[in-house]
């Protein structure tokens, strides 16, 4: 913002209109408030262009075109219809898909096939849901990815190791031959 | 026992429909399309789109109502925004579309001609 302009924003009809807009936008989504407010400021500030000193008759045109601040807000979105999901995009799926994944890490060591299984299911699942643009800033999905991925892997190993294990063990008999036979 | 049975006239007088209410009604969900639409030749900056949707008066009648609509779009990924120096003022902010705004403006499309037939076709249908 130049100078200028700043200071031409502070006159008087301006910083009003501002002002009641803000209050106006009171009972709407916060995000779409504070957009609102910072655009409909650039909106008169690229309207007044490099006028340093507009009359009061300029002033009104601009905030006549914009409207009644009520009638903004009025096309704004309740804050009741968005501000309740603390984890836009995901209603219940994301805590799920967390849950489950955590179920998978736990299951790693007392049934590895089972955990396996689990963790790529929540994987490929989690994977699918976060390329929707509204899940894409969902941090319980992000979450479950993380914990189901992580969760596929030390199954995978914990598999791998039982089977080394278990091919030792049946490779080497528990008693020396030898010992039988003396 | 005695029964009394009260009978309520209720008269109903009609309700006359404004026409901005109507209107207000009715662009619901219109205008978003018809910004998405816009913004299919290019990159606008505010005061440019609202210039632009003010042509069509039945459309859009305050440039302010613009703004929640675009702080929407850009919410739901359809419209992003950048910034661009200007010779002739301060920097501006831009707003483009992103591919999932094309790809909303096209289901948008596909149903809206449909739509429109039918309703055309129903309120010229003789009773």
């Amino acid at each position: 913002m130049t100078s200028t302009s700043a200071g031409v924003l502070r006159h008087a009809l301006i910083a009003a209109y501002l002002k009641d807009l803000d209050r106006a936008l009171l009972t709407a989504d916060p995000q779409e408030r504070a957009d609102t407010v910072e655009a409909v400021r650039e909106h008169i500030e690229y309207r007044l262009g490099e006028k340093s000193d507009p009359t009061s008759a300029e002033i009104q045109a601009i905030l006549t075109d914009l409207g009644p601040v009520e009638r903004i807000a009025g096309s704004a979105t309740p804050a009741s219809q968005t501000s309740a999901p603390t984890d836009p995009g995901t209603g219940w799926l994301g805590p799920v898909a967390l849950a489950l994944a955590v179920v998978a890490f736990v299951l790693v060591l007392l049934s590895p096939f089972v955990a396996l299984a689990l963790a790529l299911s929540v994987t490929a699942f989690t994977l699918v849901a976060l390329r929707r643009p509204a899940a894409r800033k969902s941090w319980t999905l992000k979450a479950a990815a993380f914990v189901a991925t992580s969760a596929a892997i030390a199954a995978v190993v914990v598999t791998l190791g039982l089977t080394s294990v278990t091919t030792t063990v049946d490779a080497e008999p528990a008693v020396p031959v030898n010992a039988i036979e003396g | 026992m005695r029964t009394t049975l009260q009978c309520k006239i209720v008269v109903a007088f009609p309700m006359p429909v404004s026409r901005d209410a109507l209107l207000t009604q009715l662009r619901k969900g219109l205008l978003e399309y018809c910004v998405l639409a816009l913004l299919r030749s290019g990159p606008f900056y505010g005061v440019e789109l609202s210039a632009r949707l003010a042509r069509r008066e039945v459309l859009f009648t305050n440039e302010g109502t613009l703004y929640p609509l675009l702080s929407r779009l850009r919410k739901q990924e359809w419209v992003e925004t950048f910034w661009r120096e200007s010779t002739s003022g301060p920097p501006r902010r831009y707003y483009q579309l992103t591919s999932e705004g094309v790809e909303a403006l096209k289901a948008f499309t596909q149903v809206w001609g449909p739509l429109n037939a039918d309703v055309q076709a129903v309120l010229e249908e003789q009773a």
